[in-house]
């Protein structure tokens, strides 16, 4: 039976080449897929089932880490400003 | 010395980061070339010494590519400015500042890599450490792993630098036992296939496109007194098949035992041999198990060569029980091998033996066939499993 190919979009970094192949080898092929998924599943819960954050970290890392400085900087300036306001009210 | 528009050597070079002009006096290549040399030894003897050490023992060619992965890397940051003046001064003014925070990195390196001033973030090494890596690493792409299963050519993806292969070969079938009855034991297990193991190749001594060649498993002997076929050859070569690069052979059939054979060294000798790897980092499997034999007792396979547990047939009561199958182990690559087939019992006379099981994948070995003891019918060898490749491009 044919296994077709399976390239993860998620990460980008696991493939399976198919072809032509036996049931039991399909079936446990089926088995890699399904497991690796579950994987990614796993770790896009635990970003708040993000996905496309998910494959932009997996795929991307130094991109993602850039991402991550805007919201620390964007963080960063927002308890700046709620502590400047507080200040402020402080007198 | 000359300085731009009047400015005296005490006067700061404009961008704020500590230096005046009389630090650029009189300064001969021998003197750059000295100065950083004392750079890097001041490196040195903070928490930066090995990453200091290494880039003194950079080859060129290492430089080159840091330069062009330093390229990468501009491409993340932002412009600001309003001109290319201001470009340029802006990039220069982050380096600098990265450079005189390298040498007092207690006062926050993370404050330069993220744009910042020095000042007013603590230290955080392991931060910036962390961030320092996945920017070296946004430079390239992760590693692709790809596992194929059947015969095909695979095309190595453009940037690759090098291809760590996995090749395992096919595992043989079992044996199956004489006509005349075997006091209850049973034939040779087939022997595993061989394993290529974690071999780099440098992608730049290969085509672009690999034929993989996946072995196919042998089969348990169906007729007594027959062994098991042999695995088959998994390999890498050219498109053609000319050039072999790397391959595994498959193991080998088991051997029909003869009737009279008793004792586990005597059964060791009709296993099937394992398959090898013809080059470096191969590791042989182990070759297969023994049921149950004729007084019923239970003979556990062996396991594979670093992990799965198999059950041998049992001895029946009447009628062995056929070996249980290898496991996949999917973490280790290591499959277990088939459990051969319980005997027929010895006490009753009678009974059929059971079937050896099927080997674990990829590569595992199949049990052989329990036999009968007086009258009955022999167990059929187990199948082996097939080979596969792992192929892991590294960018």
């Amino acid at each position: 039976m044919i296994l077709p190919d399976f390239k993860c979009e998620t990460c980008g970094a696991f493939s399976i080449l198919g072809g032509d192949v036996t049931e039991e080898c399909y079936n446990r092929n089926q088995q890699r897929i399904n497991a690796h998924k579950a994987l990614h599943g796993e770790q896009a819960d635990e970003m708040g089932g993000d996905h496309e954050n998910l494959q932009v970290k997996l795929q991307t890392p130094g991109l993602y880490v850039a991402k991550v400085q805007v919201w620390l900087a964007a963080e960063q300036e927002y308890n700046n400003g709620d502590r400047a306001g507080l200040q402020a009210e402080q007198g | 010395m000359t300085t731009p528009n009047g400015a005296t050597p005490s006067d700061s070079v404009p961008g704020g980061y500590g230096l005046s002009w009389g630090d650029f006096a009189d300064k001969t290549q021998d003197d750059w070339q000295a100065d950083q040399t004392a750079q890097w030894n001041d490196a040195a003897g903070n928490v930066l010494a090995p990453f200091g050490t290494m880039i003194q023992n950079l080859p060129a060619l290492v430089i080159v590519s840091m330069l062009h992965m330093l390229a990468d890397a501009l491409s993340m940051v932002p412009f600001v400015g309003t001109s290319l003046e201001d470009l340029v001064d802006n990039i220069a003014d982050g380096i600098n500042k990265t450079y005189v925070n390298t040498q007092v990195i207690s006062t926050g390196i993370t404050a330069n890599v993220t744009g910042s001033t020095a000042s007013d973030k603590p230290a955080d090494v392991s931060s910036a450490v962390a961030i320092l890596n996945a920017t070296v690493q946004s430079s390239s792409q992760p590693p692709q792993t790809v596992i194929v299963t059947s015969t095909q050519n695979v095309d190595i993806p453009t940037g690759c630098r090098t291809v760590v292969a996995n090749v395992f070969g096919a595992g043989a079938g079992g044996a199956r036992g004489p006509s005349v009855g075997g006091a209850g034991a049973a034939g040779g297990g087939g022997g595993i296939g061989g394993w290529q193991k974690d071999v780099p190749l440098l992608a730049s001594s290969l085509p672009a496109t690999l034929r993989c060649v996946i072995g196919t498993h042998g089969t348990g002997a169906t007729s007594d007194n027959k062994a098991g076929t042999d695995g088959g050859t998994s390999a890498i070569t050219n498109v053609a098949g000319t050039t072999t690069y790397l391959q595994a052979t498959g193991g080998k059939g088991g051997k029909p035992i003869p009737q009279n054979t008793s004792g586990a060294s005597a059964f060791a000798a009709y296993n099937g041999d394992p398959g090898s790897g013809a080059g470096v980092a191969s590791l042989n499997g182990t070759s297969g198990g023994y049921g149950g034999g004729g007084t019923g007792q239970a003979v556990t396979g062996q396991n594979g060569a670093a992990g799965s547990s198999v059950a041998g047939g049992t001895g029946g009561t009447s009628e062995g029980q056929a070996g249980g199958d290898g496991e996949d182990e999917t973490s280790t690559l290591i499959p277990g091998m088939g459990g051969s087939g319980g005997g027929g019992n010895h006490a009753a006379q009678f009974g059929s033996a059971g079937k050896g099981g099927k080997g674990g994948y990829p590569g595992g070995g199949g049990g052989g066939g329990g036999m009968f003891y007086i009258s009955g019918t022999n167990g059929n060898g187990g199948d082996g499993n097939d080979g596969e490749i792992w192929l892991t491009f590294v960018f």
